[in-house]
């Protein structure tokens, strides 16, 4: 992917504790970065700013679905990307992995997954069953297959981001993005990455309500979309 | 074929609901599969309505003996899928204004 503007988006709402530290390392692997505060009452547009990204800012807290579309939107439209990495802002991935999902877009892939299949043991238990049967349910809904559809670590290029049609606003989206590339038959691939999971990514993502809601919204959007 | 005036009632509101849809969906509110899904629902209840006195369980004659009960639940279940419907398609416009108009504030922030 070189000679192609890569830019990383990150979805961000009340992430003061952890963006400084990802955004540090981040720089070296990307051209740009694009933070789209989700609306946070905390100070994370402001250390955004600081650290020389690019900051939106949602006036009202919208769901990270809605604040990872804005920012694509926004890298593609105002900061002219070709490539598009979202990574999210609590620090459980390792910005050092980029490398290996760029080299994966080329001609013959358009989108890259990540898993964190390798690290499942660390996660808690109630975690890992709810990871496992939503990826079941959302391969059985997209026809792709992947280990790991609920990892917010992704890259794809502008066109394949230009193809999907993605309108949830929670974090149904990374069910979105595999049932949207399985539909319009997107090139894809899957790599391990590591994960870091400690006090506050452990605490930070998905509980049980919200899987419920999205394995819902999941089948809503494949049978009536 | 006796059309009773419940049975007329029924299928104007079903017929006027799939024209709405159309609208919806000309307008982009609803997506093509939004706009089948209200379709076979509005478009159902024309057909049960039409058919109502040999495919329906109930008796619809509305001359000769009909209950009151269901009358009333039948009724009842219209304007419910009616209402439904309607703030369905209410929400999903008032959304995307809203999405629209937070893309135009955080796209226009200078601060970026």
């Amino acid at each position: 992917m070189k000679g192609k503007k890569t830019v990383a988006v990150i979805p961000a709402y009340n992430e003061e504790k952890r963006l400084g530290e990802v955004l540090k390392e981040l720089k070296q692997y990307v051209d740009e970065i694009v933070v789209s505060d989700d609306g946070s009452s905390d100070r994370t547009a402001e250390i955004a700013r600081k650290a020389g990204a690019k900051v939106i800012s949602s006036p009202v807290n919208m769901g990270v679905g809605h604040a990872t579309r804005l920012g694509c939107d926004y890298a593609i439209t105002k900061r002219m990307a070709e490539v598009i990495v979202l990574i999210d802002a609590d620090g459980q991935h390792a910005p050092s992995d980029i490398p290996k999902l760029l080299e994966k877009i080329d001609g013959s892939c358009e989108f890259v997954f990540t898993s964190r299949f390798k690290e499942k043991k660390e996660m808690p238990v109630i975690k890992t069953l709810g990871n496992s049967f939503l990826t079941f349910s959302t391969n059985l809904l997209s026809g792709i297959s992947i280990t790991d559809s609920q990892s917010g670590f992704r890259a794809m290029t502008k066109e394949a981001y230009e193809k999907l049609d993605l309108r949830t606003d929670g974090y149904e989206i990374c069910s979105e993005f595999a049932i949207e590339v399985g539909r319009k038959r997107i090139k894809y691939r899957e790599v391990q990455i590591r994960a870091v999971y400690d006090d506050w990514t452990k605490i930070k993502g998905t509980d049980v309500t919200t899987g419920m809601k999205i394995f819902a919204r999941s089948l809503w959007m494949r049978l009536i979309r | 074929m006796n059309v009773t005036f419940l049975q007329f009632f029924a299928m104007l509101t079903g017929l006027f609901f799939c024209y709405h849809v159309y609208g919806q969906k000309k307008r982009g509110i609803l997506s093509t599969k939004e706009a089948i899904f209200w379709l076979c629902i509005w478009g159902g209840l024309v057909i049960v309505s039409a058919g109502a006195g040999t495919v329906f369980p109930l008796d619809l004659t509305l001359i000769g003996g009909y209950r009151l009960g269901d009358v009333i639940m039948i009724v009842s279940i219209i304007a419910l899928f009616a209402v439904s419907y309607v703030l369905y398609a209410r929400m999903a416009a008032q959304n995307k204004k809203i999405k629209e108009l937070i893309k135009k504030i955080a796209f226009d922030d200078k601060k970026a």
